[in-house]
């Protein structure tokens, strides 16, 4: 990785984690103009920043990419035409082989739902394979195996594990918040939504029998 | 687990707190009686002197040893960074204009809670009721914590996929080592749900942290409001009481949950002892001053290799990591940020193949990801 595309890089993962200034932005833009290899590198780039509302499952349940609502041209409409036509990770063999696991009374729309407003950063992927992240620590090798889009069940996975973290740590690790406060208010606060298949109920009594 | 309107918790007491010298009320009482003292003269005895750490101290006893009652908002700030970069066809064939779109959007949830705490018989009883949505209560009597959800509840599920298991107690705060790693100082005065509060303010020596603006009762030294912030500043989360009362004016009818057709879904037990470590990773790479409080690897049905957690703390934040063999369909690159927890994926390749590895806590994003990256094998270490 050259030095350039590693700076590039940088810039991206600060933009990631709010840090970036517009200016450095658009430095990374002014970048991928100068440069050709990086301009095919980026040109398909698009991060998302979707907001996972318990309203909108779709956004979480769908692979595909979702432009912000203030991005309306035809380009942006190219760009979802695109990734729609590109395979994405089946999530489901994999969700049922994870559903006999550990997220057994669980059911995808539970669990959907109860990764409200966790914030999900999307990576289009860069090269036809697309099996490598395009913001990765720079010193580490391509991830494969690791996809560019998170699946309803690696937002299942995460959830579930900053509940586990929660748990573990809401006795006495939270000084700044009340002791089972993180815990409490981990899944939505609204009603629970319809589970069509009943395979919450049914998997959960089945579990406690 | 069948449906229970109430139940009894009390015929389950442990001897937990008695062993760790939780014993006389007397203790509390004095304890209390010292921190009343104080504000009976504010500015001359007690509050003035105390150093930030001793706030520290008082704030983490005054939980567990005062009776207190009151409700408390929560609120959970998510950023996430919009960057979209725009092609458009220019007017001229070949031509390509790129626009840069960049944005940072905040959600928020705000939740309600009722807390109830009082030490009775040298035994610690708390109840914490969810004011918003679905009724959720938690129990706790002397070690023992009871989940009081109703059907339906989606926390239900998330908790019937948690492993079981005992909280640690290993977390014991660690206050005297702080000052190693924040800067805690006295901000000033200030007031809070009706109350006289100190305002102290935890500022992180390095980045890899997040800082804290305490506000402290200068009666009891309970928390009355805290927000957790990024190294921008920006508040993640807030904790406030909004009415609060300490003491006698709290009513031991009050720990007694009224939820009717409540479900206990389960009932965890406070450990002294962690589990062994016998998870086969590690990390290379932890900001100082974080040590391992816990490490254990959760044996799947299914799946015999398991997961390994790893949690580490450094007396104010804390941070898990959990590996697991890569998913036969790959997982995806995931960074999220809930409040002041943020996950975020990572693969570790090694000569066993290539791992899943997640870091969870309530760390910055840039330190979140090279821990994740620092995980390895400990077989592959010298």
């Amino acid at each position: 990785m050259t030095e350039s595309e590693q700076s590039l890089n940088e810039s991206l993962s600060a933009a990631i984690d709010g840090e970036a200034e517009e200016l450095e932005l658009r430095r990374v833009l002014n970048a991928v103009d100068e440069n050709p290899d990086l301009r095919a590198k980026w040109q398909r780039l698009h991060l998302i920043g979707g907001v996972l509302r318990r309203e909108t499952p779709p956004v979480v349940r769908s692979p595909l990419p979702t432009w912000p609502a203030d991005i309306e041209t035809g380009a942006a409409d190219d760009h979802a035409a695109g990734e729609r036509a590109a395979p994405g990770p089946t999530p489901e063999p994999e969700s049922r082989r994870l559903g006999g696991r550990w997220l057994a009374p669980v059911g995808g729309a539970a669990l959907a739902a109860a990764a409200a407003l966790v914030v999900v950063f999307y990576f289009g992927p860069d090269e036809p394979t697309g099996t490598e992240p395009v913001v990765a620590d720079g010193s580490q090798p391509p991830a494969h195996g690791l996809a560019n889009v998170p699946t309803e069940l690696d937002l299942e996975r995460a959830n579930a594990y900053i509940y586990q973290h929660a748990r573990g740590t809401s006795i006495a690790a939270r000084p700044a918040a009340m002791p089972f406060v993180k815990e409490l208010s981990t899944a939505p606060v609204a009603p629970q939504r319809e589970d069509p298949d009943n395979r919450t109920g049914r998997a959960a009594s089945q579990q406690r029998q | 687990m069948k449906p229970r309107a109430n139940f009894v918790l009390a015929a389950r007491r442990r001897a937990g707190f008695g062993a760790l010298g939780w014993g006389p009320a007397s203790i509390v009482f004095a304890l209390a009686a010292t921190a009343l003292a104080a504000h009976a003269q504010p500015g001359v005895v007690g509050v003035e002197r105390r150093t930030p750490t001793e706030w520290l101290q008082a704030m983490d006893g005054a939980f567990r040893t005062l009776d207190y009652d009151g409700v408390f908002s929560y609120y959970a700030a998510s950023h996430s960074a919009q960057v979209g970069i725009l092609e458009e066809q220019g007017p001229r064939r070949g031509q390509v204009t790129r626009a840069l779109r960049a944005g940072s959007r905040t959600t928020a949830k705000l939740a309600t809670f009722r807390i109830v705490h009082m030490v009775i018989d040298g035994i610690e009883r708390e109840r914490i009721v969810h004011l918003n949505g679905p009724r959720r209560e938690i129990l706790r009597t002397g070690d023992e914590v009871a989940y009081l959800l109703t059907p339906g509840d989606a926390l239900l599920d998330l908790e019937g996929a948690t492993p079981g298991g005992a909280y640690g107690r290993v977390f014991a705060r660690r206050f005297e080592n702080i000052a190693e790693h924040y800067d805690v100082f006295v901000q000033g005065r200030d007031r809070v749900a009706g109350r006289a509060a100190t305002h102290l303010q935890v500022i992180p020596r390095d980045e890899d942290r997040l800082g804290y603006r305490l506000w402290l009762d200068d009666a009891s030294g309970l928390l009355l409001r805290s927000e957790l912030r990024d190294p921008s500043r920006t508040n993640l989360e807030i904790f406030q009481f909004t009415s609060l009362l300490v003491g006698d004016e709290v009513d031991p009818a009050n720990l007694v949950s009224t939820t009717q057709g409540a479900l206990i879904r389960q009932l965890a037990v406070i450990a002294d002892d962690a589990a062994p470590d016998d998870s086969a990773w590690h990390a290379g790479w932890v900001p100082a001053g974080f040590e391992l409080t816990s490490a254990n690897t959760q044996r799947l049905a299914d799946d015999p290799r398991g997961l390994s957690m790893l949690t580490f703390s450094d007396g104010l934040a804390a941070f898990s990591v959990f590996v697991e063999a890569m998913p036969e369909t790959g997982a995806g690159h995931v960074v999220s940020r809930s409040g002041a927890t943020v996950a975020l994926t990572h693969m570790a390749a090694s000569a066993r193949g290539n791992h899943l590895v997640t870091v969870v806590g309530e760390v910055p994003v840039a330190t979140a990801r090279r821990i994740a990256a620092s995980v390895d094998h400990k077989s592959s270490s010298p």
